[in-house]
């Protein structure tokens, strides 16, 4: 539940991002003049509007979410300071506090869901998984070594056993040896397992 | 780190809810009037007023912090579908998407729990 409760939520939070990036490369002139308007340099934009985007799909994803959230908390915090900064107005004193809400979201992602259902969350269990077979698989070829050791050492007995006996005049015991095939039963699985698999 | 940033939001997260809600209070016939025109009875300004004020403190402190996180983000998206469904305007159409992501903060936040510096941290809840 609070996985879902987390997907959703960053899925939200970065919804509007994206829209708003979308939207200022379908007006980039009107962004331009917008932009400019309250005293900043021109050409931004299309910068502005990409970062958005970007940012936005990496939160929704997961992708290095704490780097983008706190990213995402300043860009917030500059657009307030430079387009809704006349309180005094109600429509630009609510703007203003929403999106002091929404850096606050962003704090909130920053603070703790890094963990969950993401992008990074995946491929830090993907580590996990490649170190414990690594180990595993160490632990295997000791396994397989020791047990050469034993067969060899219980041949050199059997071949000095028959070499006694033939000294003494006995004729060799014969027998069939179950044929051992170390390539299919001692040797562990070495395919490498894909994150997609 | 982490025990910094999570009050720091709590506290972003519950400013537009406590000064909303007091602003609400401050001119109830106002705020009726407004929610009238929205096609919502005008007799939710009273307690709409109250739940934001009364949930933004809770979020604030930090006290029964995943409930109200959770009630928040409903209040979230119901004002949105109420109030800033005329995507045709574009002023509504942001403050839609903004209050989208107002709900997306707060699931977060009942994902995660309040954190440090709250009421629930130090009833080790």
């Amino acid at each position: 539940m609070s996985t879902i409760a987390a997907v959703i939520g960053r899925v939200l939070l970065a919804v509007i991002f994206v829209v708003s990036g979308i939207g200022k490369f379908m007006d980039v002139a009107g962004t331009e003049a917008m932009i400019t308007g309250v005293g900043l340099p021109g050409g931004l934009a299309i910068p502005a509007g990409a970062f958005e985007i970007l940012a936005g799909l990496a939160l929704a994803l997961g992708l290095a979410t704490r780097l983008v959230s706190v990213l995402l908390f300043v860009f917030v915090g500059l657009a307030t300071l430079f387009f809704h900064h006349k309180f005094t107005d109600p429509l630009q004193l609510a703007q203003a506090l929403k999106n002091l809400a929404i850096m606050g979201g962003m704090l909130m992602v920053f603070a703790h869901s890094q963990m969950w259902w993401s992008w990074d969350s995946m491929r830090r269990e993907r580590q996990g998984a490649r170190a414990v077979r690594d180990v595993e698989r160490e632990r295997d070829e000791t396994t397989l070594e020791a047990e050469r050791r034993v067969h060899e050492a219980e041949l050199r007995a059997a071949r000095a056993e028959g070499r006694a006996d033939a000294v003494q005049g006995v004729a060799p015991v014969t027998a069939e040896r179950p044929v051992v095939n170390h390539d299919v039963e001692g040797m562990p699985e070495t395919r490498r397992r894909r994150w997609w698999q | 780190m982490n025990n910094l940033a999570a009050p720091l939001g709590r506290l972003l997260l519950s400013l537009i809810f406590i000064l909303g809600g007091a602003g609400k209070f401050a001119n109830l016939a106002g705020t009726g009037a407004y929610m009238q025109s929205a096609g919502v009875p005008s007799a939710l300004a009273l307690p709409a007023a109250a739940f934001e004020l009364l949930g933004g403190l809770a979020i604030l402190i930090g006290w029964q912090t995943r409930i109200t996180a959770l009630l928040l983000a409903g209040f979230c998206l119901l004002t949105a579908a109420l109030f800033h469904h005329n995507f045709a305007d574009q002023t509504q159409m942001i403050m839609f998407l903004k209050n989208l992501g107002l709900a997306g903060g707060f699931l977060t936040l009942y994902a995660n729990g309040a954190g440090g510096m709250s009421m629930d941290a130090r009833k080790g809840a």
